[in-house]
């Protein structure tokens, strides 16, 4: 269960709609990797999954789950996992992620699927389950996991441990490691700290263990109307607050994977391609910065 | 599936702030404890991401319906279907039935039949690439047509409709304006009979589904096929049609991409 991530150099990708597909398979390549919604690629055939596997011959790949639900204290069904897994041996990705959120549920005695991100209570219980999850996906899979810090929307009373702290445990336990959003960091910072973003991404970056740290994903989103919450559109450009953390996440972690990820009010792929070589200018930066 | 015992399941968090988000009477919120503003952007979510799989899903449907009934629709089904695999793409495969139940499936009558249409369309588009497995025609000069069956193409389907439905599709849907506005006009006449039928065939020659119309002896034919009856059986179901050509039809299956294998008993 190794990945097979040995360069240097930081690699950086952009998230991969339908919309650029064309782009993709026809220009020069101008990234590092790219990443897919997984559940978009689960149908048996099609044209999406010929252009993916046709995009697979040209750049590695990373499968990013947004439907699994590893904090759910529902099992996962097998039937999703199963899914999963043909993809996972068609694409062989050199990454696989998901959320620290829940998805599965029962109401009036069915299951039922969440189709959003669900936060999850930062308890003891509710790692060990996750742990359990973890455990048991990575295993199914032959994989390893990272695990993606969630924006929100609500935040639940019983919660004792930071997400971070959180994170760090479930990785110890599981083997797994974090997929660092620092947008979703900066989207909870509004919604529940009172929005020092800069001051609430360094605490978090800080709190995490530099080994942790396997990916990161950079995103904008729309600005709020006073009064009103952030919500985590992905349909921005990267905020400065961002770009400011990812200096630090950089500084601290080294050249992880980085990603953009832009899902709403798609840009042209020349403008993802430019968020991109943003990031890796800013790394290198960093980095060259760190080695002197 | 339940996993968890009823006691667990009411005292758990997750349970209720699903709760808080699926039962969205105002009495609900205010009991439920949860941020309001939180849970109206949970509720407002999970309606915007039903409404978008299901405008995918089903383009034809929303394409004849108004917004705000769609989005009443939207929110109908999602309660009595919820979403249960993980993948939006496939939710929606009884929407169809949920239409013929509602007042705007009365008022429209073809519009379950829309419905059904585009979701043949949809899992078409996503459903496993199969091509012809060329070898096995030789069977038809080796064995007798008692002895044969013809598996088709997973994503063909065919099936009867009291409406246009291709007409209907191509309305909306066709590249070319005149056309389409031509399929509207033939699709206004045809729903003006007092009786109609059509049979309608699903298939996907390349990565592309498409719709057509078959004559009543193609469908006849295709639907004994497809029923699991022999090439015989089948032949005899279209015997008293001398329009029918059992070599052009098959030329036309082998061009549209509509046959698996051709299997001996």
């Amino acid at each position: 269960m190794t990945m097979s991530v040995t360069h240097n150099d930081v690699m950086v990708g952009v998230g991969l709609r339908h919309p650029n597909f064309t782009d993709i398979l026809t220009q020069t390549k101008q990234v590092d990797f790219v990443e897919v919604h997984s559940e978009n690629f689960f149908g048996k055939g099609g044209a999406a999954l010929s252009v993916l596997t046709q995009v697979r011959e040209m750049y590695p790949v990373s499968l990013h789950s947004t439907s699994m639900g590893l904090g759910s204290k529902q099992n996962i069904p097998m039937h999703y996992l199963a899914c999963l897994k043909a993809l996972t041996e068609k694409i062989n990705p050199f990454l696989m992620s998901e959320h620290a959120c829940f998805t599965w549920g029962q109401q009036q005695g069915q299951l039922i699927h969440s189709g959003d991100l669900l936060p999850i209570a930062h308890t003891q219980q509710t790692l060990a389950k996750m742990s359990e999850q973890v455990d048991k996906v990575q295993n199914f899979l032959g994989r390893q996991l990272i695990i993606e810090n969630v924006s929100a929307y609500i935040k639940f009373d019983e919660s004792y441990l930071s997400e971070a702290d959180f994170l760090a445990q479930l990785c110890q336990r599981t083997g797994a490691k974090v997929l660092l959003d620092i947008n979703n960091i900066a989207v909870n910072s509004v919604n529940f700290e009172g929005g020092n973003i800069q001051q609430s991404v360094a605490d978090y970056i800080n709190e995490l263990p530099i080994e942790s740290v396997a990916q990161i994903h950079l995103a904008g989103c729309t600005e709020p109307l006073a009064g009103e919450m952030t919500i985590d559109d992905h349909a921005c450009p990267v905020s400065d607050d961002v770009w400011q953390g990812y200096k630090q996440a950089i500084a601290r972690f080294g050249p992880v994977p980085t990603l953009i990820e832009w899902d709403s009010d798609l840009p042209k792929w020349s403008v993802l391609v430019d968020e991109a070589q943003k990031a890796r200018d800013i790394a290198h930066a960093v980095l060259a910065r760190k080695s002197k | 599936m339940n996993d968890l015992s009823n006691n667990e399941i009411a005292k758990n968090e997750q349970h209720l702030l699903l709760e808080a988000i699926w039962n969205d009477e105002s009495s609900a919120l205010a009991q439920c404890g949860f941020n309001t503003q939180g849970i109206n952007i949970y509720r407002r979510n999970l309606l915007a991401n039903a409404q978008r799989a299901l405008n995918i899903s089903f383009p034809t449907v929303f394409e004849l319906l108004d917004s705000d009934i769609s989005e009443s629709l939207v929110y109908q089904f999602l309660r009595l279907s919820p979403p249960n695999l993980g993948d939006w793409t496939q939710w929606g495969g009884n929407f169809s039935r949920f239409l013929s139940t509602t007042e705007v499936g009365a008022d429209y009558p073809y519009l379950a039949d829309c419905a059904a249409l585009d979701w043949h369309m949809h899992c078409a588009l996503h459903g496993i690439d199969q091509t012809l497995a060329s070898s096995t025609l030789q069977l038809f000069s080796e064995s007798e047509p008692e002895q044969l069956f013809i598996a088709f193409n997973q994503n063909v389907k065919v099936f009867k409709t009291a409406y246009p439905l291709t007409e209907i599709f191509q309305a909306h849907h066709h590249s070319n304006e005149l056309k389409r506005e031509a399929a509207m006009n033939d699709a206004k006449k045809a729903l003006s009979r007092d009786s109609f039928e059509q049979i309608v065939m699903v298939y996907r020659p390349e990565f592309q589904p498409k719709v057509t119309t078959l004559s009543a002896s193609e469908g006849k034919f295709m639907l004994a096929l497809l029923a699991g009856k022999s090439l015989s059986q089948s032949l005899d179901t279209v015997k008293c049609d001398n329009e029918f050509s059992f070599e052009q039809w098959l030329f036309t299956a082998i061009e549209r991409n509509l046959i698996n294998i051709i299997k001996e008993k």
